[in-house]
């Protein structure tokens, strides 16, 4: 020690005088005990002591200080902020004041500073929630216009939710199959779960391959630094691949997940972060103590399964009202089928009524327009509908008239045009008239001429007719009534005589002989008269008898003698003369004194 | 249960993919399938009583025209560099890979295999080359996947030192 101040001493440096001189200036007495003192550290400490000295003038002013620890203050942060965490907390106020303050002073400056971190970060999100958005507005595209959809808004009208709240719980038809927890860094299996449901392959070696695929994208194509693969696709099979620091989460999906499922693999990749920060960033290959997150790992597994055991709930009120709804309209469309059926019956029927053409049939605002040809003849369609409908439903009738050929309005016209008599029928069949029965001759000639104007009628059939004239029978028969009369009137006149006393030849007047002539003279009269209208021709013989009391030739005379007066009392009488011949007497009767007369006809 | 990533490395058509068929599935093929990317598989092997699995990535060859993707080594505990005994090249790329695993991962065991022992007369390394790669440190062992001579032996030595 004392050799090293001796050498301090000796080896004092050339300028020091100078330097402590100037200091030297002031009061003399505590000048000079300030030298010594000085004197004496110089002789302790040597150049030391200088080293010191300038220490402590760099350490008063600032701005040398600052100058030296600008030079290590980097090195130093460093240093401090591997041994603890301390840099950070009191940093952190800072850093927000500063931040703070550059915002409330020009914002541009931060966001300009920030736009190539935010951007890309504000795009993807935009672009991730798009196209979840494009997709589930797709489906509700897809599924608006079928008969699921249909159910699914009475679903919705039934339950009080709204219709995009069914459909996204409906369509939710998806199953996480498989959950893998990677180690990061070496693609190693940490934990695996897998659904009941599921077929699983070496899970060991899918989790290694996955890593492969992954590295292989980021290194195969040009990617941003942070960015890697968060979706495998392949049918309706998808890896949703969540990153974390040192894990990645993959999960196996079959179907449609819902929007929030990649929410849901984050929250659970942070949990696993959290509780297993210190397995994670220490696993050398070890995989037990992940077995604890099990769970967690499940909780993705369950979620599926809790919401199908609330979709497969069965409905029965709903299917209770569905069948209900379904059997009135059943009955319903039965009874509108049977009334069309009963309705297009009828129309047949209408169709089918001789003399009726329906040619049309249109419904509107309920009444139905019925349009057609009717013979006159014909019965009225309303008529006809309503043997086959029990009430028909209203219609207008729009027919326009025309002859018909059918059989039964061909007879009715036949009926009214010819008008048959009494014992004549007229049968129509094939468009064959037969006539049979006995018909006066003018309506068989009238027959004659009017069949032909009625239509329908290709022959006529007039073998079972008989023709009958009435007037020449009425003659006949008059004149057969004559013959009779003129037969009776001939008998009568037989029975006539003109009577004479014994001997007489004459007839008195007021005797009854004169009498009796007159009624033979009305008689022959008669009989004359008859005879011209039957026109006969009549010959009147007068036979004159006596009694046997005088002798045959007196006799004679006296029959001879009455004939003569009662011929000439009948031409007196009126009685044509040539009528009269004499009888030869063939015909006299004995014991009689008469005259008789007898007419011939020939 | 211990899992440790390894990996087979070497120039192409040097039998990785053949050691690994050969190692798992005790199979061989005369017919060469060249690796594209990379295929894992894996096997379970017992050292001393302790279980650990092996996840074996094989990992396209390197030639000319591709060089191993650095991304499939990260993780790795381990690896094979495997060597065609009838190629010279093959020693050449087995350094350079070597060289390339301890750059990226520091220090880590790794078995140099020298393949195709079943042609050993056709061999072109010579006592210089064997020499240089036993001052790597690093254990060496002939292997014929075609015999499956020094397979399993490879693959355990691999695995006593990941213990």
């Amino acid at each position: 020690m004392s050799s090293t101040i001796e050498r301090v001493v000796r080896q004092r440096p050339p300028g020091m005088n100078e330097q402590t001189g100037k200091r030297a200036r002031g009061p003399a007495g505590k000048v000079a005990a300030g030298q010594e003192l000085e004197h004496l550290r110089e002789l302790l400490l040597g150049q030391d002591y200088q080293a010191l000295l300038e220490l402590k003038r760099q350490l008063g002013n600032p701005e040398r200080f600052s100058r030296q620890l600008a030079g290590v203050i980097s090195e130093a942060l460093s240093l401090r902020i591997a041994r603890d965490s301390s840099v950070s907390s009191v940093l952190a106020p800072t850093i927000e004041r500063a931040l703070s303050e550059s915002v409330a002073r020009d914002p541009g400056h931060l966001a300009d500073a920030l736009y190539p971190v935010m951007g890309p970060a504000i795009r993807k999100s935009i672009n991730e929630v798009l196209s979840q958005t494009l997709q589930t507005f797709n489906q509700l595209l897809e599924e608006s216009l079928s008969v699921r959809s249909l159910l699914w808004r009475f679903d919705a009208w039934r339950t009080g939710r709204s219709y995009s709240e069914v459909v996204l719980m409906k369509t939710l038809v998806y199953q996480v199959e498989q959950v893998f927890l990677i180690h990061r860094e070496t693609g190693l299996l940490l934990q695996h779960v897998v659904s009941e449901q599921a077929i699983t392959k070496d899970p060991d070696m899918v989790s290694g391959m996955l890593t492969a695929i992954q590295d292989f994208v980021n290194d195969s194509f040009e990617v941003r630094n942070g960015d890697s693969l968060s979706t495998l696709k392949l049918g309706d099979l998808t890896v949703h691949v969540e990153q974390g620091p040192h894990a990645v989460l993959a999960a196996v999906v079959r179907g449609n997940p819902p929007a929030s499922f990649p929410a849901l693999l984050r929250d659970t990749q942070e949990d696993l972060h959290r509780q297993m920060s210190h397995s994670l960033q220490t696993f050398t290959g070890d995989s037990e103590p992940f077995l604890r997150i099990r769970p967690l790992l499940e909780r993705c597994l369950i979620l599926q399964t809790q919401r199908e055991k609330e979709g497969r709930r069965t409905p029965w009120l709903l299917y209770l009202l569905l069948a209900g709804v379904m059997a009135g309209l059943g009955w319903w469309g039965y009874q509108a089928y049977q009334e069309r059926r009963q309705w297009q019956a009828a129309i047949e029927h209408l169709g089918a009524e001789p003399g009726i053409v329906v040619t049309g049939v249109q419904q509107r605002d309920g009444v139905y327009r019925i349009e057609g040809l009717r013979d006159p003849l014909a019965r009225a369609p309303a008529q006809v509908l309503q043997e086959s409908l029990a009430s028909p439903p209203p219609a207008d009738y729009v027919f326009s008239t025309y002859v018909s050929l059918d059989e039964p309005l061909v007879r009715a016209r036949l009926l009214r045009a010819l008008e048959p008599p009494p014992g004549v029928t007229l049968d129509y069949a094939d468009g064959r008239l037969q006539v049979t029965g006995r018909a006066p001759l003018p309506w068989a000639e009238r027959f004659r001429q009017s069949w032909p104007l009625v239509g329908g009628i290709q022959a006529v059939d007039e073998s079972g007719l008989t023709v009958f004239d009435a007037g020449a029978e009425r003659a006949l028969a008059q004149q057969a009534a004559l013959e009779r009369q003129f037969e009776t009137l001939q008998r009568e006149l037989g029975a006539e005589a003109v009577w004479f006393e014994v001997g007489e030849t004459g007839l008195p007047p007021g005797e009854p002989g004169l009498e009796q002539a007159r009624v033979l003279a009305g008689k022959l009269r008669e009989l004359v008269r008859m005879a011209n209208r039957l026109d006969h021709q009549l010959v009147v013989y007068l036979s004159g008898n006596t009694d046997e009391s005088g002798t045959l030739a007196f006799n004679q005379t006296v029959a001879r003698k009455r004939v003569t007066v009662v011929k000439t009392a009948l031409i007196e009488l009126g009685l044509p003369e040539f009528l009269f011949q004499p009888d030869n007497g063939d015909q006299s009767r004995r014991q009689e004194r008469s005259v008789r007369a007898r007419v011939v006809v020939f | 249960m211990i899992q440790k990533k390894i990996c087979l490395l070497g120039a192409f058509s040097v039998g990785k993919t053949s050691l690994i068929q050969r190692y798992i599935n005790s199979l061989f093929s005369d017919r060469y399938h060249t690796t594209v990317g990379v295929k894992v598989d894996k096997k379970m092997v017992d050292v001393d009583g302790q279980a650990l699995m092996l996840m074996i990535w094989d990992i396209a060859g390197e030639d000319a025209f591709t060089s191993i993707k650095p991304a499939y080594l990260r993780g790795m505990s381990a690896c094979i560099v495997v060597i065609d005994g009838t190629r010279r090249n093959s020693f050449d790329v087995a350094l350079s890979v070597h060289e390339m695993v301890r750059q990226q991962l520091g220090e880590i065991p790794v078995v140099f295999a020298l393949n195709k022992a079943d042609l050993k007369g056709e061999w072109t390394l010579g006592e210089e080359q064997l020499r240089t790669l036993a001052q790597l440190g690093q254990p060496m062992l002939e292997t014929s996947a075609r015999l499956g001579q020094g397979v399993n032996e490879m693959f355990m030595a691999l695995a006593r030192r990941l213990c």
